[in-house]
């Protein structure tokens, strides 16, 4: 449950934020969460609300979370595709087991919506 | 109600900030110190990711025996609880730093942090410092702790098929050990399999099979980390 350390990292980036810019209050958070970011985007919605309360500028914070799935790009073809697990993945147009992964591993903060 | 004029806004502005930061972000700022740290210092340092009851502990009794009457080692010693650990390295004659999370599943980067204050107390700074997380292979796999090197081991007892259940883990590792080798003939547990799964999440892999029960293995391990810190 590492979540709750993340929950916690992403309200202190959240209320240095707000800090920063004089917000009343911060409203909504966008975070990307990557497929293979090693964290659960339902565990770190549960410990974020289980935290925000402890601020007044982060308790009515609505956290929104974007799902990055597992992107890959091809070495041999040079084409992208996109794949649901990440066991041996082989690019469907060529067959080449030469794929990188590009997109997939982010645990990002994209968007602060701030009242100020 | 009205929407041109915005008599119906809530009181105040709204303000929408882009950014794109990483949310493991302070994690990443002390461990981007710790590591200038260990590079000044000439320290390498390795973190060693595994479940509970691998053999992270017996690999590094093993590895002391080995080798610390060549190379300065010191151990920090990640556990929930308890002091046992760090009490077995010290019987082994290496410098031992024990850091309870106090429940948490993981080590961070300010934890060890703190430990390399304590380093600093010794007479000659350690050539080579293991860092041996709390044992799961989930949580420690998201924080960098500054390490020179990231090993992950999985022994011959938990199953072939852990690279792909863990793979975060395996990903963000250099190194993967495949400990017990002695316990084979017990189980169905095959080594190519294992390297297969491992290798097709990470190619860089460098991998170990060994035994620190009967030495099989051992001695490639071992090469391994004289030339490690002979560099």
């Amino acid at each position: 449950m590492h979540e709750a350390s993340i929950a916690y990292s992403l309200l202190q980036m959240l209320l240095e934020i707000g800090e920063k810019e004089g917000a009343r209050e911060i409203r909504k958070a966008v975070v990307k969460v990557g497929k293979l970011s090693g964290v659960v985007p339902e565990c770190l919605s549960f410990a974020f609300d289980a935290m925000k309360t402890e601020y007044s500028k982060t308790e009515n914070t609505r956290l929104v979370i974007v799902e990055v799935p597992l992107t890959y790009l091809c070495r041999r073809c040079g084409k992208t595709f996109t794949r649901e697990d990440f066991i041996f993945p082989e690019c469907p147009f060529c067959s080449s087991a030469e794929t990188e992964l590009i997109k997939g591993e982010e645990l990002d903060l994209e968007e602060v919506e701030c009242e100020v | 109600m009205c929407d041109t004029c915005g008599c119906n806004e809530k009181e105040g502005v709204k303000r929408i900030y882009r950014i794109q930061e990483r949310i493991t972000k302070s994690n990443e700022e002390i461990a981007e110190k710790n590591r200038a740290y260990f590079l000044k210092n000439g320290i390498t340092a390795v973190n060693i990711i595994s479940a509970p009851g691998s053999g992270k502990t017996t690999l590094l009794e093993k590895t002391i025996e080995a080798l610390g009457d060549r190379i300065k080692i010191a151990v920090f010693e990640g556990d929930i609880e308890t002091t046992l650990d760090a009490e077995r390295i010290k019987n082994k004659g290496a410098f031992a730093i024990q850091l309870t999370t106090g429940g948490a599943c993981h080590l961070d980067a300010q934890l060890v942090h703190k430990a390399i204050h304590e380093i600093e107390k010794m007479e000659e700074p350690p050539k080579l410092l293991f860092i041996e997380n709390v044992g799961n292979l989930v949580c420690p796999a998201s924080f960098d702790l500054g390490e020179t090197l990231r090993a992950v081991m999985v022994s011959v007892a938990e199953g072939d098929d852990k690279p792909l259940k863990y793979p975060k883990a395996f990903k963000t590792s250099q190194v993967f050990i495949i400990s017990k080798t002695d316990l084979l003939p017990h189980f169905d547990f095959s080594i190519e399999k294992a390297k297969e799964y491992a290798l097709s999440l990470n190619p860089e892999l460098k991998v170990f099979a060994l035994s620190a029960k009967t030495g099989e293995g051992f001695d490639e391990w071992i090469a391994f980390l004289e030339e490690l810190t002979s560099s």
